[in-house]
């Protein structure tokens, strides 16, 4: 799924080169937003915050 | 500051940031250490910031492209201070070799500490920007601006295939231990 991010960032820079630089900040925004949340499979092991 | 000079060192910071793509990329393939999922998304974050600089040496410097680096330098630094505090604890060991006495995490946090530096001094100088009316060939004819923007896109293209072959299409083991897609197109066969 992290190639997912990669490639929809690649589309981006493609994008930016071809003037569609609207298109390419949705994107960019929609990779940003997907990847905090994937985050939420791979930054939860190991540590526990006791308060 | 001219609108050339804030080219021409907006394409030295690609080519940094880009460096540092190629040196992760070095480590994992010589020393066979695969990139945690946490890794993968500081690459993400570097990709990123490499967005912004792009867009400024496609089009000239702008705040806007400015904001992109900076947002994307904030959520790579979360992504890298997370991991640091994961392995902060005492006995909760770390990930991968150490470079220089420190890791790749803390590697990476503080070069996206220095992009967020760096990023805000060139914010300061209100020359560099050209009127949006000026039209200007892309890249501004510079030839440092393009071949920095190629290579920092052929490092996405890089990841992305370097990632697909890890993870295969779903989510990352954590911690990696092969080339999940590679294996399992092995058995398959």
């Amino acid at each position: 799924m992290i190639a997912l991010l990669f490639a929809l960032l690649t589309a981006v820079m493609a994008l930016n080169y071809f003037g569609r630089t609207k298109t390419g900040n949705v994107i960019f925004f929609l990779t940003l937003a997907l990847s905090v949340y994937w985050l939420k499979f791979h930054a939860t092991s190991q540590l526990t915050i006791q308060l | 500051m001219t609108p050339d000079l804030s080219r021409t060192l907006n394409a030295i910071g690609m080519l940094a940031v880009s460096l540092v793509l190629v040196l992760a990329q070095i480590y994992q393939l010589t020393l066979y250490e695969l990139p945690c999922p946490l890794c993968l998304l500081q690459r993400v974050g570097f990709v990123a910031v490499g967005v912004g600089l792009g867009l400024n040496l496609l089009y000239g410097a702008r705040p806007q492209h400015y904001a992109l680096m900076l947002i994307a330098a904030l959520y790579g630094g979360s992504v890298s201070v997370r991991q640091i505090l994961l392995h902060i604890v005492p006995g909760t060991g770390h990930y991968g070799s150490p470079v220089m006495g420190l890791h790749y995490y803390t590697w990476a946090a503080i070069c996206f500490f220095l992009v967020l530096v760096g990023t805000s001094i060139m914010l300061l100088f209100d020359k560099q920007y050209t009127p949006a009316s000026q039209s200007q060939p892309r890249f501004g004819g510079s030839t440092l601006a393009k071949a920095a923007f190629f290579i920092m896109l052929g490092l996405a293209v890089l990841n992305a295939g370097s990632a697909l072959l890890e993870c295969g299409p779903t989510i990352c083991a954590d911690p990696p231990t092969s080339y999940k897609l590679i294996d399992e197109l092995g058995n398959n066969n």
